[in-house]
């Protein structure tokens, strides 16, 4: 579950049972269980295959558990709903795919901008353009952090398994209020719709991350003055604390302040800042045979079960394979991963993309002046990347060695 | 409040409509001259108003409520 | 009555307006009108979008808040649906509403949601330098219509009017003292309101058209306009050079949100996912076993993988479920693969099939080589009329034909082929099947689908293969 520490466990209702449930769930149905399980109580939404399921499950549960649920007309409007209601009190979240997760660019800078916690739902697929609609792709890794124009960093979690799809959304929800951040959720099409069994939690095994209210009276309240991690107190509108909030570059006090350098400097850094120095805090991976690898299998979402099943085999037939999984993405995990890497010789990286995730690796592996052989293999057809597939890459990357 | 309040008006007994002008603010655009209904202003070198009538003012609030920057305040006589 | 400065943000004075601009007139109206009503500052939301006028709630002592360019309704529509009980108030420009924004601008009014837009329409894009809008007059002049803008206007009342908004009113900044009166009746409206209010921009506007300062632009906004009801009474020449203002609508429509609350309390309660009950796994193993269910769209394939996958489940075994399909509805294809496991399956889809269901003829053709050597096809000879013998047993049944004859029905067919795998596989337990079948399908399909089930068992357990 969410295993970051958190002081206090919400005090509002949390929509689930008092018992756990195994169900059958399909990834979507499950991200929308894990949105309301997290306290969401507003969802915008436009129709995108192959996320649509996040839609028609949350227009069900969202005036089911007293939320709000709106269609809006276009995915630029979703993003810019979400943040308006964020600011105003809820807990929010969007869901998309290629093309739209393209539309809501310049609103989650916007949000990045004015830190405002909310979740961004990108459900994979072939692209560029209208691509695959209804098949995998991984190829939204670099948009996710750089789509926005400018320079930010950014949160983005992948999940691999409809049980993360439950237990990540959470997650994001968690993450975005701790730091006032939209964040990236970044699952594939295989696992939106494929069904698997879960086991939701009962109410009271779920810790929510509060929303950081403001310590002070609206007098002495300044609505972007930092606390020690970098991060604001957010006051909700309409909640007795007034100020102006812009895309502009703004001082502490929210006034735009676009003809001073200092201003501008301060806080492209500290917005920057707020999630580069706390990484340790939101970096997220798993690894498995990293003590003794020789050739370290990189892989994330849907790739990663393939990559757990090959490694699982070249073990087997007694060949030293071991995996390394980016939970999040963004901030990349560099550290652990140069960790996980200190053993191997190559690094393997399948991706259903061409290299976005490998190209991330190369530029940890060179910052660092570690030298490493860096495989990518890359899949591009729509179709999930097989264990044999790694299996016989591992093989000749060794036999090549 | 920062308003350099300058109250040009002669306002011994409140008989008088008093007009005030926040020079901080004022753009000097003219308006408030331009659609008084009783000439009540003059304007400077710069196109700033000058309260030179404000014993012609009716209190009709035009200049008030045109001014764009919120630099006149017009106090109604008691 | 004097203007109450406690309700301007004043650090952000002098405003960045021009000299005689109009948006500081719309200012003073908008917080005149706020106090005139009693509102609370807290219970304001001032919103903007991109532009001169998008300052202006900078200079509200509200929560103000500027968005992205023609995106300020959706975050508006956001903030209102979260805190329905504040008073929330926009302030456009005409190229960040009727260009960039005119998506949302349409749907804004077609929803009647409650909330006002006030419309600064000075003709032109000013802050980036005077450039032609969808609201400069044909003929006139900007930066990116030096020639004359050979574009027409857009009349943004009629659009508002035509889209659904329940109050349209257009008033000009010249008419300063009867703006409150008309923001009024627009705060008072329960439901979308729009004033449009005209304006000048002697920079950006006024300098390219031979205006020689602002108050030739307000002259214009006194002399050009008249009211509605005079306007009906002008000649069609007489209306080429005139400007209605005043109201254009005030009625009562229902509002988004009564709408949205009033679905909301008619929920009786929520629909929470369904507990499987498992047992405890018997110890037997089944290892990896990878099932495909291929037809065409419509057969209730997909449904027949979920059933197996929640039978397994059931047993204390583990399954998932993935499909693949064309774009059309019905008919096309429709894959529906299952691949089931004593514990976390990791590999979601199938390598080497173990067993081939196939309902159609293309769909035997396309799938029966992925079967490994020893697997099993069932083929529903309805449709499948040529069979191949390889390395694979083959167990050729006309299914849906019987479902057809036999039951009344083809569309158990996908059921009866469940029973069938029942009664072939021995790891499935029909107890647990039978169960599956009947949580997922509703009460009045019941009757026919356990027949269809029996069936296919006995048929799975008494056949022993067509080979």
């Amino acid at each position: 579950m969410c295993n970051f520490p958190c002081d206090s466990i919400l005090d509002e209702v949390i929509c689930m049972s008092k018992e756990r449930k195994i169900c059958f769930l399909q990834g979507n149905e499950a991200c929308a269980e894990g949105a309301i399980a997290a306290g969401a109580n507003f969802y915008a939404g436009y129709p995108i295959t192959p996320a649509t399921e996040i839609a028609e499950g949350l227009s069900r549960l969202m005036p089911e558990t007293g939320g709000k649920f709106i269609q809006m007309e276009d995915e630029l409007s979703c993003m810019g709903a979400i943040i308006g209601a964020s600011m105003a009190g809820a807990k929010s979240m969007t869901a998309t795919s290629g093309p739209g997760f393209s539309l809501m660019q310049e609103n989650i800078g916007y949000a990045v901008m004015t830190e405002t916690p909310c979740v961004v739902v990108d459900v994979q697929r072939g692209g560029p353009s209208t691509g695959l609609p209804t098949l995998p792709a991984q190829a939204d890794v670099m948009q996710a952090r750089w789509g926005i124009h400018g320079d930010h960093a950014i949160i983005a979690l992948a999940p691999a398994s409809v049980a993360e799809m439950f237990s990540m959304t959470i997650d994001c929800f968690n993450l975005a209020e701790k730091y006032r951040t939209p964040v990236i959720f970044l699952p594939d099409a295989i696992i939106g719709h494929m069904r698997e069994k879960v086991e939701l939690p009962a109410d009271d095994e779920i810790q929510l991350y509060p929303r950081r209210k403001p310590s002070v009276p609206p007098e002495d309240f300044k609505p972007y003055e930092p606390c020690e991690d970098g991060v604001p107190e957010m006051a909700n509108m309409g909640d007795g604390y007034r100020f102006y909030v812009t895309g502009c570059v703004h001082d502490e006090t929210g006034s735009p302040k676009m003809m001073q350098p200092k201003v501008s400097d301060a806080l492209i850094r500290r917005l920057e800042g707020k999630i580069v120095n706390n990484r340790d805090d939101i970096v997220r991976y798993d690894e498995k045979y990293t003590e003794d690898a020789e050739v370290l299998v990189v892989a994330y979402g849907s790739v990663f079960r393939s990559a757990q099943s090959a490694v699982e085999a070249l073990r087997k037939d007694g060949i030293k394979a071991g995996y390394f999984r980016p939970i999040t993405l963004w901030p990349s995990p560099d550290r652990e991963f140069l960790r996980a890497v200190e053993s191997a010789r190559a690094v393997v990286v399948p991706e259903m993309n061409l290299g976005q995730y490998a190209g991330e690796l190369a530029r940890i592996l060179g910052a660092n002046e570690v030298v490493r052989k860096l495989v990518p293999l890359t899949k591009v057809n729509g179709e999930l990347i097989r264990p044999d597939e790694i299996y016989d890459c591992v093989k000749n990357v060794l036999e090549e060695a | 409040m920062p308003w350099g309040a300058e109250p040009l008006g002669r306002n011994e007994r409140c008989t008088m409509n008093k007009i005030q002008i926040n020079t901080k603010w004022c753009k000097k655009c003219g308006l408030c001259a331009k659609y008084c209904p009783k000439n009540v202003f003059d304007r400077d070198k710069l196109g700033g108003p000058i309260v030179a009538r404000p014993e012609d003012c009716i209190g009709c609030m035009q200049c008030e409520s045109r001014c764009p920057d919120f630099a006149i305040d017009v106090e109604k006589a008691q | 009555m004097s203007f109450d400065k406690s309700f301007l943000r004043q650090s952000e004075l002098p405003t960045i307006f021009c000299p005689g601009c109009g948006h500081g007139v719309v200012t003073q109206a908008f917080l005149r009108t706020v106090k005139e009503l009693g509102w609370d500052k807290d219970d304001v939301f001032s919103v903007s979008g991109i532009g001169c006028s998008a300052r202006i709630p900078a200079y509200c002592n509200t929560s103000s808040v500027q968005t992205t360019h023609g995106r300020a309704l959706a975050f508006a529509t956001g903030m209102k649906m979260t805190r329905p009980e504040k008073h929330v108030v926009l302030f456009l420009g005409d190229g960040d509403c009727t260009a960039i924004g005119g998506n949302h601008f349409l749907h804004a009014c077609r929803r009647n949601i409650d909330m006002t837009v006030i419309i600064l329409n000075n003709y032109i894009y000013g802050m980036t330098g005077g450039q032609a809008s969808p609201a400069t007059p044909h003929g006139a002049y900007s930066s990116t219509s030096p020639y004359g803008n050979i574009d027409e206007q857009i009349d943004i009342c009629q659009v508002a009017v035509a889209a659904g908004a329940s109050f349209v009113a257009r008033s000009t900044v010249y008419h300063a003292q009867q703006l409150p009166g008309i923001m009024k009746k627009a705060f008072n409206n329960h439901g979308l309101s729009v004033i449009e209010v005209l304006g000048p921009c002697p920079t950006g506007f006024g300098r390219q058209n031979k205006f020689r300062d602002v108050g030739e632009m307000y002259d214009f906004l006194r002399d050009a306009t008249v009211s509605t009801a005079r306007y009906e009474q002008l000649s069609p020449e007489e209306k080429e050079q005139k400007i209605p203002i005043g109201i254009f609508r005030d009625v009562q429509r229902p509002e988004y949100i009564d709408k949205y609350n009033a679905m909301a309390a008619s929920i009786k309660s929520r629909k929470e996912p369904e507990h499987i009950e498992c047992k405890s796994s018997d110890g037997g193993q089944i290892g990896r076993f990878e099932l495909t269910f291929a037809g065409s769209g419509g057969q209730g394939l997909v449904l027949a993988g979920i059933i197996l996958s929640e039978t397994m489940i059931r047993q204390g075994k583990f399954a998932v479920h993935t499909q693949s399909y064309g774009p059309e509805a019905r008919g096309g294809s429709s894959k529906s693969e299952v691949v089931m496991g004593d514990g976390d399956i990791d590999y979601p889809e199938v390598l080497n099939a173990d067993l081939l269901v196939a309902m159609t003829q293309a769909s035997y053709d396309k799938y029966r080589k992925d079967v490994k050597k020893g697997g099993l096809i069932i083929a529903d000879t309805t449709y499948v009329t040529t069979v191949e013998q390889e390395d694979v047993n083959c167990l050729s049944i006309p299914i849906s034909q019987i479902c057809s004859t036999d039951l009344g029905d083809i569309r158990c067919a996908n059921i009866m082929t469940l029973g069938i795998l029942a009664g072939k596989l021995g790891f499935i337990e029909y107890d647990a099947l039978r169960e599956s079948v009947l949580a997922r399908l509703a009460p009045k399909l019941h009757d026919l689908n356990i027949k269809a089930l029996e069936a296919g068992y006995a048929l799975g357990r008494g056949t022993v293969g067509k080979e």
